[in-house]
């Protein structure tokens, strides 16, 4: 079941070939190791472009944003079973 | 595409992979009660499950199905992407539907080594663009309809070609509902006829058809023998909309017209918007209601000048529902409206008097923000009551392909 979380979370990347690979990230001050880059799509709120990445570990899956306007990270939504 | 909605969440998900997962919409108590599957995974697809079965007949198809709701900016993002791998090996492209797509290659394939190697090239592309999860099936042959039963014999993840020589064979082998564009009232009248195979539709006196379906009747004899003249539409070429609507399922049983006035209204708002944004006005409104027994009423109103304001085609409708007094109605299922007539806004004469502009200046202020900041960041306050109520649409199909 997805759960609707939609806060600000830090995040750690790699750019590699012209794309970006998150690898980490915090929340709630727990830290998350990325494992897997499942899907990245994109979308728009307004004028901003926002970038979702669809990532997993062996614990669960989440689905985190970035907005190219404000340069922020969000974690949208997290997958429990 | 196999599967589409499904297999985007199995690709952004891994704990939903090999599982029966079902794509539907969601209301906002996050019931999926009074919805449709809208796609189905292959594995729930082999359990029984089918493409827009309701939410509570596919539970008891499938108990263990899992329902999630439907993410239409993920969708359409992968729908770009693979048109973007199409674009590499023709331009003309004719969109289909958020999933499907023809590509005329007859220029271009020899570039490329032929079709089925494009075909190849597009799957292997489309792998590492997106996924192993998102499959396709590709159909290659030499009109629309036969490409289309072609890519439609082999799922998922198919390639099938279909020569010339071939095709009488092939045909013998579908269905007649299975060709596009016989669904199941033309089925019946079909049947009625005593046609019930390709083959017969194919053998039948065109005088008959004709008789029945009138101009229709020509384009059915062409099906049955495998023929189709029309030609591939490419996206840049298709004619702009004639209407513009929106309807809702509402979450639960609304007992009264006048409990529903406020979803009607966002509905006004989001197909003013729409037209909006496509530099459209329209003259015509449709207000149209759904019962729970699905009887439907419905009324038309034309306008005296065409609009695009959210406030007036709402008042219309309203005006429209009051003028039939229809205060009579069973527990509504979904409220619905609908703007034709449309032509472009540059067209429109000025009104003459400075008053009159002021609505339209204000919507130009409103729209500005929005575009800015995101749909309904401003709004007119009758319009808070809805907020959240209908999921706000990242984008649709037509406007995403421009």
């Amino acid at each position: 079941m997805y759960e609707t979380i939609d806060e600000p979370i830090q995040v750690g990347v790699i750019f590699k070939n012209g794309q970006i690979f998150p690898r980490v990230f915090l929340w709630q001050k727990k830290k998350f190791e990325v494992e897997n880059v499942d899907m990245v799509h994109s979308g728009k709120i307004g004028s901003a472009k926002i970038y979702y990445f669809s990532v997993s570990n062996k614990t669960g899956a989440y689905k985190i944003s970035f907005n190219n306007q404000t340069l922020v990270w969000r974690l949208e939504q997290v997958y429990a079973e | 595409m196999n599967s589409y909605f499904a297999s985007c969440e199995q690709q952004a998900n891994p704990f939903l992979r090999g599982k029966s997962v079902g794509v539907c919409g969601k209301s906002p108590s996050g019931n999926y009660l009074r919805t449709v599957v809208a796609a189905a995974s292959v594995e729930a697809k082999r359990l029984g499950v089918k493409t827009a079965m309701s939410t509570w007949e596919a539970k008891k198809v499938c108990p263990k199905i899992i329902l999630i709701p439907g993410d239409p900016a993920k969708y359409l993002s992968t729908t770009k992407t693979f048109l973007q791998i199409f674009e590499k090996y023709t331009p003309i492209i004719e969109v289909f539907s958020i999933d499907e797509a023809f590509l005329d290659v007859t220029d271009t394939a020899s570039r490329f080594g032929g079709p089925i190697k494009i075909a190849e090239l597009i799957k292997k592309e489309l792998r590492q663009k997106v996924g192993e999860r998102v499959t396709c099936s590709i159909g290659v042959s030499h009109n629309k309809l036969l490409a289309k039963l072609a890519s439609e014999s082999k799922k998922p993840d198919g390639l099938t070609t279909l020569e010339p020589i071939r095709v009488e064979g092939f045909l013998k082998n579908i269905k007649l509902n299975d060709l596009c564009g016989i669904g199941p009232k033309i089925l019946k009248r079909l049947n009625k006829l005593g046609i019930k195979t390709v083959r017969q539709l194919g053998e039948c006196p065109e005088y008959i058809l004709v008789e029945e379906f009138k101009s229709y009747g020509y384009t059915l004899k062409l099906m049955g023998q495998g023929i189709d003249p029309s030609p591939v539409i490419p996206y840049w070429k298709v004619a702009e909309p004639k209407s513009m609507g929106h309807s809702y399922t509402l979450p639960k049983r609304i007992n009264t017209f006048e409990k529903a006035k406020f979803i009607l209204e966002r509905l006004c708002e989001m197909v003013s918007r729409r037209l909006r944004c496509g530099g459209l006005v329209g003259r015509t409104i449709h207000l149209y209601i759904r019962r729970e027994d699905f009887t439907s009423w419905g009324k038309q109103v034309s306008l005296p000048y065409p609009t695009d304001d959210g406030k007036k085609i709402f008042r219309t409708c309203l005006g429209s529902y009051e003028i039939e007094n229809a205060k009579i109605f069973d527990p509504i299922r979904l409220v619905g409206v609908r703007v034709s007539g449309l032509s472009k806004k540059d067209q429109r004469p000025l009104f003459l008097f400075e008053a009159d502009n002021f609505e339209d200046k204000l919507i130009k202020v409103t729209d500005n923000i929005n575009n800015r900041y995101g749909e309904f960041t401003i709004f007119r306050a009758a319009l808070l009551k809805s907020k959240g109520v209908i999921k706000e649409v990242a984008g649709y199909l037509a406007d995403a392909i421009k």
